[in-house]
C-alpha cells in the first residue's frame, strides 16, 4: 500500500492528472457549473490545440541535447495562412490542403532540425530565430491580408461536436478531442512498440551509445524537429475551422505554454525520458487555469500574477522532487 | 564654521542660483508661448514652405493586419498628393515594439531632411525629448492614432471613448435598458483600451438597469475572444446582452453557438468577416451595429492636415483643442469623432464598397476625404 502510495506521488503523469482533477474541482467552487459535462468538454477541446502543439515539444525535448522548439507558434500560422488559402471555403480542397499544410510544416521544421543537428546551433536560439522568420514569411506572403476561409468539414472539425446518447442522456463531444484521444493513442503505440520510439528515446538518453549501435543520430533528431513543424502546422490547421478565419496573430501564445506542458507532464529537459500523457495533463492544467481566471475579474495584471505564482510553486516543488528523488 | 563646509556649500549656494534663474527664464518663455496662442507655437516656424515635401512616417509594429492595412492607406493618398505635386518621397520606418529603436529611427527621418514627420507612437512620453529635437529642426511633427503626453506637437486621434459609448449605448437600448449584461474588453492595460473601458462605464452608469455580470479580456483578438467567452458563457448560465470591442464580436457568436446558447443582444464590428456572417444572417432576423475605426482614418488625416499646414493653410478654430482627460493644456489635441455607422440598413451597401476597394482585407476602410479634410481649413 506506501510502496503503492509513493509509486502514485513519485509518478509524474499520474501527479499532473491529479493536479487536473484538482483544478476542476477548485473551478467548481469558483464558478458553479464548471465541472458540468459541457465545459469540461469545452476547456478540452480548448486544450486540443496547446496538446497538439506540446506533442511536437514533447518528441523535440525528449530527443534530448537540450531539445526545445520556440518556432512552434510559427509553424501554427504558417498552418493557418497555407490552409486557409488553399481550402478557401471549399470541402473539396481539403485533402489537398492537408498534405501541404503537413508537407510545408515537415520541411520548415526540418530547417531548424538541420541547425541544430548539423551546425550544432543551440535549440533555443535556432528555432527562437526560426519562429520570427517564420512569422515574417507568413507577413510577407500575406502582406497582412487574410486571404481564404475554413470549409464547413473543417469547421465542424474544429468547433463542432459528435452527439452521442446513452439511454435518454445525449451529450455532446467535440470532434477535436475525439482526434485527441487516437492521436495520444498512436503516439503511445509509436512510441513504445515502435523502432521510432526506440532511436527517439535512444539519442535522448544517450546520443553516443545511440550512434555506436549505427543510428543516424543527427539525420533522426533533424526528423523529429520536421516532425513537431509538421504538428504544430496541422494545430494550425484545425485552428482554421475553430475561428473560421485565418489571422496572422494566432498561435504565439502557444509557444512558452507549449514548453510549460512538457515540465508539468514531467518530462525532463535532459531528454531521453517521458511521455506524451504528462504532456497532455499539462496542456489540460494550464487550460483549464486560464479557464477559470477568465471568469473571474482579476484583470490582466491580476492573471498573469496568479498564472506566474501558480507555474513558479509547480516547477520548484517539481524541482525539489527531482533532487530528493 | 571649518573650510570643509564652505567647500560643500558654495557649490550647493551657486547651483541654486543657477535653477532660479533658468526657472524664471524658463516660464518667461512658456508665458510668450501661451500668448501666440499653443497652436501656433507648436507650428512656429515649419510652415509656408514650397512643396513638394517629403514626408517621414515613424510606425511602430507592422505584424498586424491593422497595421499592414494602415501602412497601404497612407500610401494610396500619398500618391493622390504626389499626383498633385505636393509630396516628392514618403519614408517609413517600422520600430516593432521597441521605444528605443522609434527614437533612433525617427532621429534618422530627421536626418533624411523631412518637411513633414508623422509619428504612431509605442510610447506615452519616451518620445517627447527626440519630439523635441525635431520641432529645433523646423519639422512639422503630427501624431497619429495614440495620444502622447508631449503639448508642443498636434496629435490627431480617433476618439475612442465616444466610440465605444456608442456600442454600449446600442446593446443597452436593444435591451429596453434592462437586463444582465457581460463586457468582454480588449487589451487589459493598453491606454486605448483604458479610454474605452471609461467610454463603456460611463454609458453603464446612464442605465440603472443594466446589471453588469462582468468582465473580461478579449485581446481584441478572435480566438482569445472565442475561448474566453467559451469559460464566461459556463459561468453565466442567463446572458441578456454583450458588449464587445472589434475583433471579438465574431469569436463571441461563434462561442455562443458553438456552446448552443441563444445570441444575446450585441454589437458588431467592422471587419469583413464579421459582415459576411452578417450579411448571410441577415435575412434570419440578425441584427448589428458597428462602427468603422478604418486603419488610415488617423494616419491619412495627418498626412492630409499636414500638407495643408505646410503650404500655409490655416486651420479653423475649434479642432485641435486643450483635454483635460489626457492632461494637455495646449490647443494641440484633435479627438475625431468616427462618423460611419453601419447598421442592417447600409451593412450590404458598405460591404460591396469594402469588396470593390479592398477586396479580401479585414478592415473597413473609411477616413476623411479631401472635401472633408479642406473643411477643416480656412
Amino acid at each position: 500500500m506506501r510502496g503503492m502510495l509513493k509509486r502514485i506521488v513519485t509518478d509524474r503523469v499520474i501527479v499532473a492528472f491529479i493536479l487536473v482533477v484538482l483544478l476542476f474541482v477548485i473551478g467548481e467552487f469558483i464558478v458553479p457549473g464548471f465541472i458540468a459535462f459541457r465545459h469540461v468538454m469545452t476547456v478540452l477541446q480548448a486544450s486540443f490545440f496547446l496538446g497538439l502543439i506540446s506533442l511536437g515539444q514533447t518528441l523535440v525535448v525528449i530527443s534530448g541535447k537540450e531539445g526545445l522548439d520556440l518556432s512552434v507558434g510559427g509553424m501554427f500560422v504558417i498552418g493557418i495562412v497555407t490552409s486557409a488559402a488553399i481550402v478557401q471555403g471549399s470541402d473539396s480542397n481539403l485533402p489537398l490542403a492537408l498534405i501541404a499544410v503537413i508537407a510545408t510544416g515537415f520541411i520548415l521544421g526540418l530547417v531548424s532540425g538541420f541547425g541544430v543537428s548539423y551546425l550544432n546551433i543551440a535549440p533555443l536560439i535556432m528555432t527562437l530565430a526560426w519562429g520570427i522568420a517564420l512569422r515574417g514569411i507568413a507577413l510577407f506572403t500575406t502582406k497582412g491580408v487574410h486571404y481564404g476561409k475554413a470549409s464547413p468539414i473543417l469547421e465542424t472539425i474544429g468547433l463542432g461536436s459528435v452527439k452521442v446518447s446513452f439511454g435518454s442522456i445525449s451529450v455532446g463531444i467535440p470532434w477535436v478531442v475525439i482526434i485527441w484521444i487516437i492521436i495520444i493513442g498512436l503516439v503511445h503505440f509509436l512510441m513504445t512498440r515502435t523502432r521510432f520510439g526506440k532511436v527517439l528515446y535512444g539519442i535522448g538518453a544517450n546520443n553516443r551509445a545511440a550512434e555506436l549501435s549505427g543510428i543516424r543520430t543527427r539525420f533522426q533528431r533533424m526528423l523529429v524537429y520536421g516532425y513537431s513543424g509538421a504538428l504544430s502546422a496541422i494545430a494550425g490547421m484545425i485552428m482554421l475551422g475553430y475561428v473560421g478565419e485565418p489571422n496572422i496573430n494566432l498561435g504565439y501564445t502557444y509557444v512558452l505554454p507549449s514548453a510549460v506542458a512538457v515540465i508539468i507532464g514531467g518530462i525532463s529537459f535532459g531528454g531521453g525520458a517521458g511521455n506524451y500523457l504528462g504532456t497532455v495533463a499539462g496542456a489540460i492544467f494550464l487550460t483549464t487555469l486560464e479557464s477559470i481566471l477568465a471568469t473571474l475579474q482579476l484583470g490582466e495584471g491580476g492573471r498573469q500574477v496568479v498564472i506566474g505564482i501558480v507555474l513558479l510553486l509547480l516547477l520548484a516543488s517539481y524541482a525539489r522532487g527531482k533532487r530528493e528523488s | 564654521m571649518s573650510k570643509k563646509w564652505l567647500v560643500v556649500l558654495i557649490p550647493i549656494l551657486l547651483l541654486t542660483f543657477v535653477v532660479i534663474f533658468n526657472g524664471s527664464g524658463g516660464s518667461g518663455d512658456k508665458g510668450a508661448e501661451m500668448e501666440m496662442g499653443a497652436l501656433q507655437a507648436a507650428l512656429e516656424g515649419k510652415l509656408d514652405k514650397e512643396p513638394p515635401y517629403d514626408v517621414g512616417y515613424s510606425n511602430g509594429l507592422i505584424t498586424h493586419s491593422w497595421r499592414t492595412q494602415m501602412i497601404d492607406d497612407i500610401q494610396k493618398d500619398f500618391q493622390l498628393y504626389k499626383g498633385q505635386g505636393l509630396v516628392d518621397k514618403l519614408l517609413i520606418q517600422h520600430s516593432g515594439n521597441e521605444v528605443e529603436l522609434q527614437v533612433t529611427q525617427i532621429r534618422n527621418l530627421i536626418n533624411s531632411g523631412i518637411d513633414l514627420l508623422l509619428i504612431n507612437p509605442n510610447s506615452q512620453s519616451a518620445l517627447n525629448p527626440v519630439i523635441e529635437e525635431a520641432n529645433e529642426r523646423g519639422i512639422l511633427v503630427i501624431i497619429c492614432d495614440q495620444r502622447i503626453t508631449s503639448e508642443d506637437c498636434l496629435q490627431v486621434i480617433p476618439d475612442i471613448y465616444q466610440w465605444q459609448s456608442d456600442v454600449a449605448k446600442y446593446v443597452f437600448d436593444g435591451l429596453g435598458g434592462k437586463g444582465d449584461v457581460f463586457y468582454l474588453s480588449g487589451y487589459d492595460g493598453s491606454p486605448a483600451n483604458t479610454d474605452r473601458d471609461n467610454g463603456f462605464m460611463d454609458t453603464l452608469a446612464q442605465y440603472p438597469d443594466i446589471n453588469l455580470l462582468g468582465k473580461a479580456n478579449g485581446n481584441w483578438d478572435p480566438t482569445t475572444s472565442q475561448q474566453v467567452m467559451a469559460d464566461v458563457l459556463a459561468a453565466f448560465p442567463k446572458i441578456d446582452g454583450l458588449v464587445t470591442h472589434d475583433g471579438e464580436a465574431l469569436g463571441s457568436i461563434r462561442a455562443f453557438e458553438a456552446a448552443g446558447r441563444p445570441l444575446p443582444v450585441m454589437n458588431g464590428e467592422a471587419m469583413r468577416p464579421f459582415f459576411e456572417y452578417w450579411l448571410e444572417h441577415k435575412d434570419q432576423g440578425f441584427e448589428s451595429f458597428a462602427i468603422t475605426n478604418s486603419p488610415g482614418f488617423a494616419s491619412n488625416l495627418c498626412l492630409g492636415i499636414g500638407v495643408r499646414l505646410l503650404q500655409g493653410k490655416q486651420l479653423k478654430d475649434g479642432y485641435f483643442k486643450t483635454d483635460d482627460v489626457a492632461n494637455i493644456t495646449t490647443d494641440t489635441l484633435f479627438l475625431v469623432p468616427l462618423t460611419e455607422y453601419i447598421t442592417n440598413d447600409n451593412v450590404e451597401e458598405i460591404y460591396q464598397r469594402h469588396m470593390n476597394y479592398r477586396g479580401i482585407a479585414d478592415y473597413i476602410d473609411i477616413w476623411y476625404t479631401q472635401e472633408q479634410m479642406d473643411a477643416l481649413f480656412e
